[in-house]
């Protein structure tokens, strides 16, 4: 699984390519019977990572094959791809080549899916098709041999990234349906065909009046055997929301913490749907002509969990728990946060005598997606304070003392969202000011003032899609110039609160 | 691209805006501690200040002393210990400034504080240097430089030098400073409100021991000054003031007036003064043959206890006023200790 948002020269970013990735990704582990080591995931990598990765799946697929396993390769990329090959940032994989390689990959099965512009011209040749579904000739006697390409658009089309649900149409689709919206057959079971149906019917509707035109899915196949593939199994894993059969019909969005929806359920009147999302806490909305109905479920591990529209209350459109149209326009955006630390210098002689430990309590500006996507500009201004003593050589008694430090800062970070989970790693500049009075009246007030650069690491959970908390951790570089001239080193480890505007 | 070379300009922008550094130095403290101390060196007489005061209108008074008023003595050793302390204050005076503010040079062993322009005379610019001797004795060797701002750096003349020998603890030891006013005067530093008349100035202290002690001489033209103060930890101490000057001008010798205070802890005291030698009636040369001398002893609440004085202007021995009884003097005749 792939996802890169650049594409290089000539194109723009996409939004969502990475998140794309990782939603297929972490269902395929958790419905689709993937091993976690059988999986190989590149996020914004290049082309050498993406074949690198397949390199691995491939010998992975030759030795399960040469013990007698019978194997299948899975391929998702979502990203760009321009003038006949996918683009990986400024890299670029030839559609023949990849093509090629599927096709004489070490498995029983390929299958590839892309999303990504003018990806249908990885099935314009032999047996494509542009069309609503497939069917594989089911030969029960006969194991599926083969392989299968599916892509998110035509030759001629764009493939397109909505706000509103925090993806591609496209991917958005699959991964509904490989949640079990696609599940016609109410066997439990997904298969590959049902799949592409369920996201090539709902691409379509959602992208028809789109200022782009509509987007139709296309796939191929070069299929022995039983080949309607089994892609997600939601029986063995007892585990999301089901809509009772008494439940009124129409379309269920289930909103994610981050405010996208995580997947869509097209419920008919007197039937039962079920949808594998992961355990947490989901706004579920249905869309009335005249206003919504909106309720909050939480789903356990290992259990289903019942949609009771008793639980659902009524609320205008202007309280759509989707949080995505506002995002769409506001690529960038501001969060403000509030932060307790501690600092503390590597050298003990230097903590002991020259710049004790502290806390410091600190406030947050950040600017997110100002630089770039998923970096973030941020400003803070820390204070602190403490009491210690002085143990001078050739002085009996400590030295007691009370210091204070201002801190102004400046931080650039990446930022890697992981769902609700948002690891971060940059640099910063900190203009740190302080100031020291003995008890000792003839002694003089001491200052020091000094810029110093530094690494910042951390991570924030979101907790809602506004608010969320967080832990950071800086490593910066002091040279202290007064007595003498010395490089030194301090940490300050952070928890953080943050509000995102 | 352009919001990161915004970035980069906005960091590069406060790099250079800020003045980096500061006197956040430990240093700096060992060197201050090598200046002599005005708390250190202060002169402490049992009793409120405000008690002398009131003892000194006392000054006037030409009632006859009786035992139980309040001690003329002890009003006279609170007003040497206050002007003894007013001259240390005003010789300390740059000390204590400089102990205000951060060094403008340093060295492994060596600071200076200023030049910075004479607020008496902007003309004038002042310095004070400090260098380190780490080879055994360890000392310290300071002086207030004066120079006028237009000389050059070769020009700064030692006004005030002093030396310090720590003990264990830099806060404590031995030192002296002097100041060679004749000198500085001549070079043209003594000022606008100078009388002329100081010459020499050295004060000699040790704070390393019990008790602690302090010595000030001072030599004019036509007097010659001495204190001596001692404190010892449990708060009894000793102030002892000689001062020479031509009090009688039937001759150019000198007069000497002795004057030596010591109290104990609970704030009980004696003071003895001899007035001697010079064109004294009598020849009286010394202590023993003084032409007036005078023991007063105060209790703990500094009021007369026993008073005896003495005016032999003709050496005949003549007994004197007595006061109450010799045995009531909470410490004995600072002589004998």
């Amino acid at each position: 699984m792939a996802g890169n948002d650049e594409g290089g020269e000539g194109t723009r970013p996409l939004l969502y390519a990475r998140d794309d990735a990782q939603k297929i990704h972490d269902i395929l582990l958790r419905l689709g019977g993937v091993k976690r080591e059988d999986a190989v995931l590149v996020l914004n990598g290049t082309a050498e990572d993406f074949l690198r990765g397949l390199s691995d799946v491939e010998r992975k697929a030759q030795a399960a094959q040469k013990r007698g396993e019978r194997t299948a390769i899975f391929v998702y990329y979502s990203g760009h791809a321009k003038d006949g090959a996918l683009r990986l940032g400024d890299s670029a994989i030839p559609f023949a080549a990849l093509k090629n390689r599927l096709a004489q990959a070490p498995a029983d099965v390929r299958v590839g899916i892309f999303d990504a512009c003018q990806s249908g011209a990885l099935t314009r040749r032999k047996g494509a098709r542009r069309a609503p579904e497939f069917e594989v000739q089911a030969d029960a006697t006969e194991s599926a041999k083969g392989l299968v390409i599916l892509t998110s658009s035509a030759s001629d089309e764009d493939s397109q990234e909505s706000d509103l649900i925090g993806g591609s149409y496209f991917s958005h689709h699959l991964a509904s349906g490989l949640l079990g919206d696609a599940d016609r057959s109410a066997d439990g079971r997904v298969s590959l065909s049902e799949a592409y149906a369920y996201a090539y019917e709902r691409t379509v509707a959602d992208t028809s009046s789109s200022a782009a035109g509509a987007q139709h899915p296309t796939y191929s196949y070069d299929f022995q055997g039983n080949g309607d593939l089994v892609l997600t199994d939601l029986v063995d894993r007892r585990e999301g929301l089901v809509f009772p059969a008494n439940a009124p019909g129409g379309v269920y969005y289930v909103v994610d913490g981050r405010g996208f929806v995580a997947a869509e359920v097209w419920k008919a009147e007197g039937t039962e749907r079920r949808i594998a999302v992961p355990p947490g806490t989901y706004t579920l909305k249905r869309r009335l002509p005249d206003r919504l109905r909106v309720g909050q479920v939480t789903v356990g591990g290992g259990a289903m969990t019942a949609v009771e529209e008793a639980r659902l209350r009524d609320v205008p459109f202007s309280d759509d728990p989707v949080k995505g149209p506002g995002r769409a326009h506001r690529l960038t955006w501001v969060s403000f946060g509030l932060t307790g630390e501690v600092q503390s210098f590597f050298d003990g002689p230097v903590r002991e005598n020259l710049f004790p430990s502290l806390g410091l309590l600190a406030a947050e500006v950040n600017l997110h997606g100002y630089l770039r996507r998923d970096w973030v500009w941020g400003f803070d201004i820390a204070l602190g304070g403490g009491q210690s003593t002085l143990h001078l050589q050739g002085v009996s008694d400590p030295l007691p003392y009370s210091f204070a430090q201002l801190n102004l800062g400046s931080t650039i970070c990446a930022e890697f969202p992981m769902g609700r989970w948002v690891p971060q790693l940059g640099a910063r500049l900190a203009l740190l000011g302080m100031s020291r009075t003995f008890q000792d009246p003839a002694l003089p007030r001491q200052t020091f003032l000094t810029l110093t650069p530094g690494i910042v690491a951390g991570v924030r959970y979101r907790i809602t899609p506004s608010w969320g908390i967080g832990v950071r951790t800086r490593v910066h570089y002091l040279l202290y110039n007064v007595d003498e001239n010395r490089s030194l080193g301090y940490w300050e480890l952070a928890g953080t609160v943050g509000y995102e505007l | 691209m352009n919001r990161a070379l915004c970035a980069g300009i906005l960091a590069a922008a406060i790099a250079a805006g800020s003045g980096c550094g500061g006197t956040w130095s430990n240093e700096d403290i060992v060197f201050l501690y090598a200046l002599p101390k005005k708390e250190a060196l202060r002169a402490n007489v049992p009793g409120a200040d405000q008690t002398a005061s009131t003892q000194n209108g006392l000054q006037s008074r030409k009632d006859p002393l009786a035992v139980g008023d309040a001690s003329r003595a002890y009003a006279e050793t609170k007003l040497k210990a206050q002007e003894l302390n007013s001259s240390l204050l005003t010789i300390l005076e740059v000390v204590e400034y400089v102990r205000r503010q951060s060094p403008s040079q340093r060295g492994e062993d060596f600071r200076q504080w200023g030049p910075w322009a004479d607020e008496k005379d902007r003309t004038q610019q002042i310095r004070l240097v400090i260098r380190r001797f780490l080879t055994a004795p360890v000392h310290y060797e300071w002086s207030i430089d004066v120079k006028r701002r237009t000389e050059p750096e070769d020009a700064w003349l030692q006004a005030i030098h002093g030396s310090y020998e720590p003990t264990d603890d830099v806060r404590r030891g031995s030192g002296t400073f002097s100041l060679d006013a004749a000198r500085v005067r001549e070079a043209g530093f003594m000022g606008a409100t100078d009388d002329g008349q100081l010459q020499y100035l050295e004060v000699n202290y040790q704070t390393g021991g019990d008790p602690i002690a302090v010595e000030l001489l001072l030599d004019a033209k036509r007097a010659h000054l001495e204190y001596e103060y001692e404190e010892h930890s449990d708060g009894s101490g000793r102030l002892s003031f000689d001062l020479s000057a031509n009090w009688i001008p039937t001759g150019s010798a000198l007069e000497t007036l002795w004057v030596t205070s010591a109290w104990a802890a609970s704030g009980a005291g004696r003071a003895d003064y001899h007035v001697y030698g010079g064109n004294t009636p009598g020849g009286a040369v010394d202590k023993a043959t003084a032409l007036a001398a005078g023991e007063e002893c105060w209790d703990e609440s500094f009021r007369t206890a026993y008073y005896h004085e003495v005016f032999d202007s003709d050496g005949d021995g003549t007994p004197g006023t007595v006061h109450g009884l010799v045995t009531h003097c909470a410490v004995p005749d600072p002589d004998l200790q």
